[in-house]
């Protein structure tokens, strides 16, 4: 089995095996029993392939392949199945409360591709709930929830994360993990209001209780925005996801407003690079006015540094100095909208400023120096977050 | 459980799919997971599609009629344990056609094998096994150690 590479694109292997879950006919049986041969199933199988095994087994399974192994990823699917039903009650619980307080919501991701792309409770394994509300309900929602017993993780980034971020993790006390969102995307920031996403919602119902999601073109958008960094476990699962709405009879792109959200979000270098792929190796039909107008988008300098880096780094975390400095950089650059050299750099000097403040500056300096040995945590005891 | 009583799923407490001629149940309230097999998902889906189960044992007894006692008892008995787990709740409204579902219940008739509830409590321990590793050919639910109790 080859070992994945830095990139947020799948290993061949990986590749097998989604082409597998995906494909239909001879290129997937192909694919299928190529996998078979490449890969040690009681060995060889990581987090990122594993949770592609459910898909599998259904398109196996609709195929009708009789393979030994299809009792075992039957009971992958199965437990895949139980285990998101559970979280779609939970889900529901939480958005029940939210609502009892005036707080509209939006499931993203996982729960919302189940719902109204996949249309299958067990294809997807999901590890928690997405929801985003309005960046002005944050502070109360976040107040109603740790009154309800949910845990506001990394607490002392929150005053940052509210300015520059764009989400903040919560736990209950039997492990289940909330993301809560006030902005759909890095790239949806400050003064580019992302309104767009909520008046293009559409309605949708989870365990019962009525909330909405994004409309399928923002589905994707977003899917491929989110998916196209590197992640220590490949994120392959855009792929699944992208294909999934593009091969979808139920519902169709609106290709001009994936061009209008691409420009405006600054992910035309994302969009080439995921559509290109896919078209090359999932037989995916993309509108060739899109791919037209797509390449006609100019790139600035600094799309192409935050690409690059989250294309190479994304969200692992950094080792030495330049990779530190660099994910600063690249993280203040990706949801700035300033323009111009001299404006973005004075407005990443109040970044920082921001990002550091009340921390003793000899701290500072001390992390950074430690980064030169590579052993920041050991040496100050500090993690990352200068 | 009278034969005029009709039934219907107790959603929205209880969900369900059936893949693969075995019907996977989950109960959300209490966690329990149930898998039937067989005569037993076909049952489950001609009740959960008709509200009708006398219909099914009608149609069963009328394929196998060297069976009838057996049948007619076994199927009252599987019915009463999916209400006695709350799988099942009574209803007064009227359900759909059978469609295909009416020849597959006459077709297991003719080779009956009584209907059977396969119950898994403790839904935290197993959701923590480990699907390749830690389950049997059969695949997660089925332990490999020690078959969770029925």
């Amino acid at each position: 089995m080859r070992k994945s590479s830095h990139s947020p694109f799948p290993t061949k292997t990986q590749e097998l095996l989604l082409q597998a879950a995906l494909l239909k006919g001879q290129p997937m049986q192909k694919a299928w029993e190529k996998w078979k041969a490449e890969v040690n199933f009681e060995k060889e199988v990581e987090y990122a392939s594993f949770r592609m095994l459910p898909l599998l087994y259904q398109n196996l399974q609709s195929h009708r392949m009789n393979d030994p192994l299809m009792l075992r990823l039957k009971g992958i699917y199965r437990k895949s199945w139980s285990n998101n039903h559970l979280l779609f009650h939970q889900t529901a619980k939480v958005l029940k409360l939210l609502h009892s307080h005036k707080i509209p919501t939006i499931v993203m991701k996982g729960i919302a591709m189940t719902i109204t792309v996949y249309k299958n409770y067990g294809v997807r394994p999901m590890a928690d709930m997405d929801i985003l509300i309005p960046l002005s309900e944050s502070l109360k929602t976040i107040d109603v929830l740790e009154k309800s017993g949910w845990n506001l993780q990394n607490k002392e980034h929150l005053e940052f994360n509210l300015k520059y971020g764009r989400s903040a993790t919560f736990t209950d006390a039997a492990k289940t993990e909330l993301d809560l969102h006030w902005h759909p995307v890095f790239e949806a920031h400050n003064s580019i209001s992302d309104d767009e996403f909520w008046e293009a919602s559409v309605p949708l119902e989870v365990a019962g209780e009525n909330t909405r999601a994004f409309c399928v073109t923002d589905n994707f958008f977003h899917t491929i925005v989110h998916g196209l960094r590197y992640n220590p476990e490949p994120p392959i699962r855009w792929v699944a996801d992208a294909v999934t709405i593009l091969n979808s009879e139920v519902c169709s792109i609106d290709w001009d407003r994936l061009l209008y959200l691409t420009k405006k979000f600054r992910s035309s270098l994302q969009m080439k690079d995921a559509l290109n792929y896919l078209t090359k190796n999932f037989q995916s039909v993309v509108s060739r006015s899109f791919l037209d107008e797509l390449a006609k988008i100019k790139s600035t300098f600094s799309d192409r540094l935050v690409f690059r880096h989250a294309k190479k780094y994304g969200d692992e975390v950094p080792q030495t100095v330049y990779e530190k400095l660099y994910s600063v950089y690249a993280a203040y650059l990706r949801q700035s909208d300033l323009r111009g050299f001299w404006a973005q750099q004075i407005g990443f000097v109040k970044y920082m400023r921001f990002r550091n403040r009340g921390k003793p500056y000899f701290r500072i300096m001390l992390y950074y120096f430690s980064l030169l040995f590579r052993k920041p945590k050991k040496i100050t005891g500090i993690k990352s977050g200068f | 459980m009278e034969l005029a009583a009709k039934l219907k799923v107790n959603t929205p407490n209880v969900v369900h799919e059936t893949i693969d001629g075995e019907a996977i149940l989950l109960d959300l309230k209490t966690g329990n997971y149930f898998s039937l097999d067989g005569s037993a998902a076909l049952i489950w889906e001609f009740i959960d599609k008709t509200g009708n189960w006398a219909e099914a044992v009608n149609l069963m007894t009328s394929a196998n009629k060297a069976q009838k006692d057996n049948i007619s008892a076994s199927v009252k008995g599987f019915v009463e344990k999916l209400v006695e787990e709350n799988l099942l709740v009574k209803t007064d409204g009227t359900g759909a056609d059978a469609g295909e579902l009416t020849g597959q219940l006459s077709e297991a008739a003719k080779n009956f094998k009584p209907p059977v509830v396969n119950k898994y409590s403790d839904m935290q321990d197993l959701l923590l096994l480990d699907p390749i590793h830690d389950v049997d050919e059969k695949g997660w639910p089925e332990s490999k150690e020690e078959p969770p109790a029925a």
